[in-house]
This record gives C-alpha cells, structure tokens and sequence, in this order.
C-alpha cells in the first residue's frame, strides 16, 4: 500500500516540477498508453493460458456487467442522499 | 471510445496469444508485471502532476465539489458490496476492490490482477470498461432519468478525460467543472483505494 502510495505522490511531485516541459509530458503520456497496452497483453495472455480460466468468460462478462451497473446506480443513489443533506442543487 | 475499443483488442489479442501459445513459456506470469506496474502508477502520477488542471483543483476545492467525488467512492464501493452479494464466487475485497476502479479500466484490471488474481483482474477490465461505455453511450438517458449530475457520477475516473464530451453535451458546461474535480481526484484515489483495500482484508 505505502508504496505504491510513496510511487503515485513521486510521480506527481516531479510532474508537477517538470510541467512546464510539454513535450515531456506529452512523452509521459504516449509512454502511459503503451505500458497499458503491453500490461494487459500480459494479463490477456495469462488467462487465455489457463485452462480454468478459458471456460468462465461468459460468465466473467455477466459479472462485469451487473457490477458496473451496481456501481453507477450506487453512484447516483449516493448523491441523491448526500445532496440531500447539503441542499446541494 | 477509441482508447477502451484499443485496449480491448490488445486484451483479446493477449488471451488469443495465451490460447495459442504464442508466446515463449517464460514470459508468462515472470515477476516483471510488477516492476512495469510500479512504472505505471509513477506514469500516472507525472501525467496527473504535470496536468495545467492539478493546480486549478487545488485552489478551488470547496466542500460542495468534494461532494461529488464522495458520492461516486461511497456508491461505487456500496453497489460492489451489494453486488458481490448476488455473485457468491466473487470475494468482497475483490469486489470493493472492483468498484473502486471508478471506471479507470486500464490501471484497476492491472493492478488487481496483480495483487488479487487474474480473475479478478479480468473482471475489474469488463465492469470498469463496461461503466465507461455505458455513460459514454447512455448519457441523455441518465440526464433524463437521474438528473443533470449523474453522467458525472456514471463516469467517475473518466469524467476527467474520455467521457468529458459527453458530459458536456448533455449535462451542459457548468458540469465541466464538476466532472473534471471529480475525475482528477477519483484518478488519484483509484491505486490508493484499491491497495488499502487489499491491505485491509
């Protein structure tokens, strides 16, 4: 936990410090998507490798689903309760 | 809408790899994801850092902006409670752990499946893609139905970036605002919330 922590508020001071480099943050950017790209290639490929797991996506995408939808309804719901005690338009 | 429709192809591509046995034996479940995840979270750090809009957040944070991002962690992480309740073969960390992705598809499915499991993993990719799209495609429906704030609060993390459009489409331009304080800080909080939450259980 502290670690990763300790790394995000690393990244953010020496954003911060280097923003007036805008290449390099435009760098920093491209570099993100392509860590992205490759981290879930390997995500991918560790469960396309295991057999346990190949047989479960339907259900994997009914589990998502439903999941996403709890989220946002719990979102709004949430809102509406905390709006409700800020008076908040 | 391009970016998630990217990403998902280098998933199935991955999977497809994986299937197949694409790729040399060693590569596969290697200690490296680790390091590149730490390089990630430093990744994401600099761009949020570097980002003109960090210190605009800073001055203006006022308790009613706050709000917003308060309801997305305390509904998203209470729709994943109730949730995990109707999908018994899904842990309550990993559910919680889920719904704090906010919709950062990208970061959540990496990072939990490094530090729960590949299921889990997979599973925080389709519902955090899933909640972007669905507020990318269903934003006039939840402004007519839930009002004006809730595309903000359906797109949680991506209210930021990739569903700002949208957000300024149909709920109109004083919601920009909103939408951005919320995303920046939900961005912010998506690695924290999720380390503490396997560090808790």
């Amino acid at each position: 936990m502290w670690w990763i922590a300790l790394i995000l508020v690393a990244g953010i001071v020496t954003g911060r410090l280097l923003r007036s480099q805008s290449r390099l943050r435009l760098g920093a950017d491209r570099l993100l998507m392509l860590f992205i790209f490759a981290l879930l290639f390997f995500l991918g490929s560790e469960i396309g490798s295991d057999p346990a797991f190949t047989g479960q996506i339907k259900t994997l995408g009914f589990q998502g689903a439903l999941l996403a939808l709890f989220t946002i309804a719990g979102s709004i719901a949430a809102w509406k309760i905390i709006r409700s005690f800020f008076h908040e338009k | 809408m391009k970016n998630s429709l990217i990403i998902t192809c280098f998933f199935i591509g991955g999977i497809l790899a994986g299937f197949f046995h694409f790729l040399p034996p060693g590569w596969i479940g290697s200690g490296v994801t680790q390091w590149i995840l730490f390089g990630l979270i430093f990744l994401v750090g600099f761009v949020l850092g570097a980002d003109p809009r960090l210190g605009m957040l800073v001055r203006s944070i006022r308790v009613s902006v706050v709000l917003v991002p308060l309801a997305v962690v305390t509904g998203s992480l209470g729709g994943a409670a109730v949730g995990c309740l109707l999908l018994p073969s899904l842990s309550l960390p990993d559910s919680l752990a889920i719904g704090a992705g906010f919709g950062y598809y990208s970061l959540s499915s990496i990072m939990i499946g490094e530090l729960s499991g590949k299921t889990a993993g997979a599973i925080a990719l389709i519902t955090n893609i899933f909640r972007e799209i669905t507020t990318l495609l269903a934003a006039p429906l939840l402004v007519k139905w839930f009002g004006t704030m809730a595309p903000v609060l359906s797109g949680g993390a991506t209210s930021m970036d990739t569903t700002l459009p949208v957000i300024m489409k149909y709920a109109g331009k004083e919601y920009l605002f909103y939408a951005l304080i919320s995303g920046i800080i939900l961005t912010m909080l998506t690695p924290l919330l999720i380390s503490l939450i396997y560090a808790i259980f």
